[in-house]
C-alpha cells in the first residue's frame, strides 16, 4: 500500500481529563483537498492541535502518520519539519517582529525573502506590518492573511487551515482560494477547517468531512457543503450521529 | 524540575562569571573594614592626600549618613551589615597605563572580560577599577590632544580642585542615606571634562571591577559635556562568583551645557553576589542632550534609577532600560525625567524580564513644573514574564503642574504563554530558538541602541544569537 499522506487512525484524544476526540480517522494523500467541517466546539480545531503536537492534547488511543512515519511521539518543530503546518484559528500575539519571524522561515525552507514579501502583496497585506510584532494588535483579517503568508513560504506538504475564513472579506477569501489551489497543483494535501460553507466558492474540496461531539459522522464529496448549507448541523446530528450517543 | 524550568535556567549564562570564576581577583594591599566612623572617613582622606576641603566634605556626608533614616522602599536590603564591610580595598597592583605594568592575573581577568582588547582596537580612553583604586588609566592621544580630561575621579581632585568643587554632588546631592554614605566614603572613578565645541567620537569607558567578597564599592563618576561638545561614556560592571555579598553604592554625575550632547551607557553585569545601588543623575542646559542606557543584567538586589533635571529651555533626555530579574533576584529600576524649562522633551523607555522567581519593580517619575511649557514626555513599560513564579510591577509617577504640557505613558506586560511557545515551534523553532525570538523581539528597539561590544554581551548573557536577523545556518 502507498504510505505517502497524512494518515489520523482511530484517534482517541483528552485535553485536561476531557475527552473531545472520539474515535477519528481520516486519510489526506498528496494532492487532496479535505474539508472538515462541523458546529463550533466539535472538535475541530482540537483535531488540528492534536496532528500538530499541542503539549496540552494526551493521546489516548490510535496513531498519526506523515507518510509512514508515526509522528505521535515527535514536539511540533519536528512534526514541521515533516511537512505539517498549522495555519492558527486565532494566532496568539508575539513580541517578535514580523519581519524577523517571515526571515527565519525563508531561510529554514531555503527561499529568498523577496518570495515572503511579493506573497504579501499577494494576499493583500500591508508591508507596514514587518517592523511590527507579529499578530500584535493585527486586525483579524491581518492575522489570517500573516497565516497564509507563513503557509505559503513554508511550502508545507501537509497545510492544515483552521476556520482561514473567519473575518475575511471577499478578497481574502479569493487569495485563500488561490493558494489551496497551487498547493493542491504542487501535490500537498490539504486540511481545511470550516463550519460555513461560503469559503468554497473558490475550490472545491474533493472530500467533505462532518465532525460531530468528536467523531467524523458523514464523509462524502462536495454535495455535503450544500447540505450543511441548506439543513444546518442539527438535521446532520439527528441522522448521522450514532444513536447510543444520544 | 519542570522542562520550562529547564529551558529558562539553560537559557541564561553570566559571561561575567564565566570569564571570572570564583577566584578573588588581585590580593590587597591595604583593607580598611568594619563600623564606618569619622576615624575611618578620615583614614580613607588621609592616605589619598586630599585637601582639606574634601576631608570636610567627607565628613558632613557622614553625619548626614548617621542621621538620615534607612530608605524603607528598597527592597532586598534586609541582609546588608553596612559596619561588617570593607570599605576602602587598595589593591596590590601599581597604577598603569600600559597593561604589561599589571599583574598577570588581573590582565587575564580583563582579557577575559574583553576590556583589554576594547581598549587596543577603539575605546578613546580607559579607566578600569579594581575594587577602590584605578588600576589601569590609558587616553588616546587624539582626546588629550583636543583638551578634554579624561582621568581617575581621585587625580581630578587634586589636579582639577576648582572643576570638581564646582560640579561634585552639587548633581546629586546627599539627599537620603545611601547618597550620604557615598559621599563619606566614595573612592575611585572616572573624570571626564569635554571643553566647548569638542567632539569625542570613540567611546570612553570606565571599568569597575569588584575583586572580593564583603566589599563596599563606592566609586564615584563625574561627567562634564561643555557648550556644544559631544561624548559617549560606557560604564561597565563584572565581578566573579563571590563567597558572600559585595554592596555597591556608586554615584554617575553628568553635567550638559548648553548644545551638548552626552550618552552614557552601563552594563552593569555584577555576580548574583553583589547587592547594588547606583545613584544616576544628569543636569542638561538649553537644547543639551542626555541619553541613559541602563542594561541591568547582574546583581542579586539592584536599585537604579537614570534620571534627569531638564533645566534649559529645549533640554531633552532619552533613557533605556533593560533589567533583568532572575532566581529570586529583585531588580528595582527606572527612570525620572524633571521638566523645569519651556520645550523640553523626555523618552523613557523600559523592558524588563522576570523568569525563574525574578522580581522587576518599574518605579519612574516624570515632574513637569508650572513654566514649562509645551513640554513632552513619553514612558513606555514593556515587562516579560517567562514564568509563573516571576513577578513584575510597575508603579509610574506623573506629576504635572504645567497645563501646556503633553504626557504619554504606555505599559504592557507579555507573558511566555504555553501557546505562544507552541505557535512558534509548529512553524518549525526549536524551544531555545523561540525563547531567543521572543527575548531577542522584546528587547529589539533597545538593543540596537546598544554599542557593539555591550549588544554583544547581552546577547551572550541572554543567547540571543538566534533572534538576530537571518542567523540560521
Amino acid at each position: 500500500m502507498d504510505q505517502k499522506g497524512l494518515v489520523v487512525s482511530n484517534v482517541r484524544a483528552s485535553i485536561e481529563g476531557k475527552i473531545v476526540l472520539r474515535g477519528v480517522s481520516l486519510s489526506i494523500r498528496p494532492g487532496e483537498i479535505h474539508a472538515l467541517m462541523g458546529p463550533n466546539g466539535s472538535g475541530k480545531s482540537s483535531l488540528a492541535y492534536l496532528i500538530m503536537g499541542h503539549p496540552k492534547y494526551e493521546l489516548i488511543e490510535g496513531s498519526i502518520t506523515v507518510d509512514g512515519e508515526d509522528i505521535t511521539g515527535l514536539p511540533p518543530e519536528e512534526r514541521a519539519k515533516r511537512g505539517v503546518f498549522l495555519a492558527f484559528q486565532n494566532p496568539p500575539e508575539t513580541m517578535v517582529k514580523t519581519r524577523n519571524i517571515l526571515i527565519h522561515l525563508a531561510k529554514m525552507r531555503g527561499v529568498p525573502f523577496a518570495k515572503a514579501v511579493e506573497t504579501m502583496k499577494k494576499v493583500g497585506l500591508s508591508q507596514d506590518l514587518l517592523e511590527r510584532y507579529l499578530n500584535r494588535g493585527f486586525s483579524g483579517g491581518e492575522m489570517k492573511r500573516s497565516e497564509i503568508v507563513q503557509l505559503y513560504i513554508s511550502s508545507p506538504r501537509y497545510p492544515i487551515l483552521d476556520e482561514p475564513d473567519s473575518g475575511m472579506d471577499v478578497e481574502g477569501l479569493i487569495a485563500i482560494g488561490d493558494l489551496v489551489k497551487e498547493l493542491k497543483q504542487k501535490g500537498s494535501g490539504i486540511l481545511v477547517i470550516t463550519h460555513v460553507a461560503r469559503l468554497f466558492r473558490d475550490f472545491t474540496p474533493d472530500y467533505v468531512h462532518v465532525m460531530i461531539d468528536g467523531r467524523i459522522v458523514l464523509t462524502g464529496g462536495h454535495e455535503i457543503v450544500k447540505l450543511i448549507d441548506e439543513k444546518g448541523y442539527e438535521y446532520i446530528k439527528s441522522k448521522y450521529s450514532p444513536k447510543d450517543e444520544i | 524540575m519542570s522542562s520550562k524550568e529547564q529551558l529558562l535556567k539553560s537559557f541564561y549564562r553570566d559571561p561575567a562569571e564565566e570569564a571570572l570564576g570564583h577566584i578573588e581577583v588581585g590580593g590587597a594591599e591595604l583593607v580598611l573594614k568594619g563600623k564606618i566612623s569619622r576615624e575611618l572617613v578620615e583614614e580613607i582622606s588621609r592616605i589619598k592626600k586630599e585637601p582639606e576641603w574634601m576631608r570636610l566634605w567627607r565628613l558632613r556626608n557622614l553625619e548626614l549618613f548617621e542621621k538620615l533614616p534607612t530608605p524603607k522602599w528598597i527592597p532586598g536590603l534586609e541582609e546588608l551589615d553596612l559596619d561588617e564591610l570593607s570599605h576602602y580595598i587598595k589593591p596590590d597592583a601599581p597604577r598603569a597605563s600600559s597593561w604589561e605594568e599589571l599583574p598577570k592575573e588581573i590582565v587575564e581577568a580583563y582579557e577575559r572580560l574583553g576590556i583589554k582588547q576594547a581598549e587596543i582596537k577603539f575605546l578613546a580612553g580607559l579607566n578600569a577599577q579594581l575594587d577602590s583604586e584605578t588600576v589601569f588609566l590609558r587616553v588616546k592621544e587624539y582626546v588629550t590632544k583636543k583638551g578634554a580630561i579624561v582621568t581617575d575621579m581621585d587625580t581630578a581632585v587634586q589636579k582639577y580642585p576648582d572643576l570638581v568643587r564646582k560640579y561634585f554632588m552639587r548633581i546629586f546631592p546627599p539627599e537620603h542615606k545611601f547618597a550620604a554614605l557615598h559621599g563619606a566614603l566614595w573612592s575611585g572613578g572616572l573624570f571626564v571634562y569635554i571643553p566647548p565645541g569638542v567632539k569625542i567620537e570613540y567611546p570612553i569607558e570606565a571599568f569597575f571591577l569588584i575583586g572580593k567578597a564583603g566589599e563596599g564599592n563606592f566609586e564615584h563618576s563625574l561627567i562634564i559635556a561643555d557648550r556644544d561638545s559631544y561624548a559617549h561614556v560606557i560604564e561597565g560592571c563584572a565581578a566573579p562568583r563571590l563567597m558572600k555579598y559585595s554592596f555597591h553604592d556608586g554615584m554617575v554625575e553628568i553635567y550638559v551645557h548648553e548644545n551638548a550632547r552626552l550618552h552614557f551607557t552601563t552594563l552593569q553585569n555584577w555576580s548574583s553576589q553583589v547587592i547594588n545601588f547606583n545613584n544616576k543623575r544628569a543636569i542638561v542646559e538649553k537644547n543639551g542632550y542626555v541619553e541613559w542606557i541602563e542594561g541591568s543584567i547582574g546583581a542579586r538586589v539592584s536599585a537604579v534609577y537614570p534620571s534627569a533635571v531638564l533645566k534649559g529651555e529645549g533640554a531633552s533626555m532619552e533613557s533605556y532600560v533593560i533589567t533583568f530579574a532572575r532566581d529570586g533576584h529583585i531588580k528595582d529600576g527606572g527612570s525620572k525625567a524633571y521638566h523645569l524649562a519651556p520645550n523640553t522633551r523626555s523618552r523613557i523607555v523600559s523592558k524588563s524580564i522576570s523568569m525563574t522567581g525574578g522580581v522587576n519593580i518599574y518605579r519612574g517619575l516624570v515632574r513637569i513644573m508650572k513654566g514649562a511649557r509645551n513640554s513632552k514626555s513619553y514612558t513606555s513599560c514593556d515587562s516579560l514574564l517567562l514564568d509563573e513564579k516571576s513577578k513584575t510591577y510597575t508603579y509610574p509617577h506623573i506629576q504635572n503642574d504645567e497645563p501646556t504640557a503633553v504626557i504619554g505613558h504606555e505599559a504592557s506586560v507579555g507573558k511566555l504563554s504555553d501557546q505562544l511557545m507552541f505557535y512558534l515551534r509548529s512553524r518549525g523553532f526549536k524551544e531555545n530558538e523561540a525563547l531567543s525570538l521572543i527575548i531577542g523581539g522584546f528587547l529589539s528597539d533597545v538593543l540596537v541602541r546598544l554599542p557593539f561590544e555591550q549588544a554583544a554581551l547581552v546577547k551572550a548573557a541572554l543567547d540571543l544569537e538566534f533572534s538576530k536577523i537571518g542567523s540560521v545556518g
